[in-house]
């Protein structure tokens, strides 16, 4: 016989209930830095040969997402508003 | 609040009503306190519903900015791989031996796509995740220096 109740992997032993599983988010702090690097002639003529292997842009056949003929409906294209999720003055971002 | 300390550097994240500006009461697990040179840490905060919430992110005077121009803070929610918002605290020009006093940047808004329609700017907030009638989000913070 196994004790599987051993095993609380991201559980608490209360509740039954991890409180993260209810709903989290994470905050990440980074430093960040630029830094300026000659390169050697190789790895332009490199650089240089990987940009002229792109093809010109095709034309765009989708409608583009502005302007008047754009598929994408914007929030302020709403006819009518759902009063529950939209409160005051902001959607509610739900998290699960 | 969440406080991690890398060197002389000290980070803090809380967490603001908005707007009321009032902070949320934070809460650590019993008997799980990181270690003083932690470069990650987990708050718990009991969300009310509907309760919009922006995420005030302070590095404490005598931050040390050395080489490193920008300091970034990004939010990530569950099922997104990138992060919804960003905001950056750029070194002042007086950073020789640490920042002179506190500099807070406040992570407020994201654009997000609600049933495919685009949201620009939209605020965060909290909504009936129940456990009774109140919930506990929690939350992580994380610093990244490579350079440690």
């Amino acid at each position: 016989m196994t004790l599987s109740d051993e095993k609380l992997v991201n559980e608490t032993d209360v509740m039954g209930i991890g409180p993260g599983s209810l709903g989290h988010f994470v905050i990440r702090v980074y430093k960040l830095r630029c830094k300026t690097r000659r390169l050697t002639d190789k790895e332009y003529e490199e650089k240089v040969a990987a940009t002229s292997e792109i093809p010109n842009p095709t034309p765009q056949l989708d409608a583009p997402s502005v302007g008047v003929d754009r598929k994408q409906p914007f929030l302020w294209d709403a006819q009518k508003v759902d009063e529950d999720s939209f409160k005051k003055d902001g959607i509610v971002y739900s998290i699960r | 609040m969440a406080i991690l300390k890398s060197g002389s550097d000290e980070y803090e994240v809380r967490i603001k009503r908005y707007p009321e500006k009032t902070y949320f009461d934070e809460y650590v697990k019993t008997g799980d306190r990181e270690e003083p040179s932690a470069t990650s840490c987990d708050r718990y905060i009991v969300g009310e519903d509907g309760v919009r919430y922006t995420i005030e992110v302070t590095l404490k005077k005598g931050f040390s900015f050395g080489d490193y121009g920008v300091v970034r803070a990004r939010l990530f929610i569950p099922g997104h791989e990138v992060s919804i918002s960003e905001n950056d605290v750029h070194k002042p020009e007086d950073f020789e031996n640490g920042i002179k006093s506190d500099m807070t940047t406040e992570l407020q808004y994201a654009d997000v796509t609600v049933e495919g329609s685009k949201v620009l700017g939209a605020r965060f907030g909290f909504r009936n995740l129940l456990l009774g009638s109140f919930s506990i989000p929690s939350y992580s913070m994380y610093t990244n220096d490579p350079f440690r």
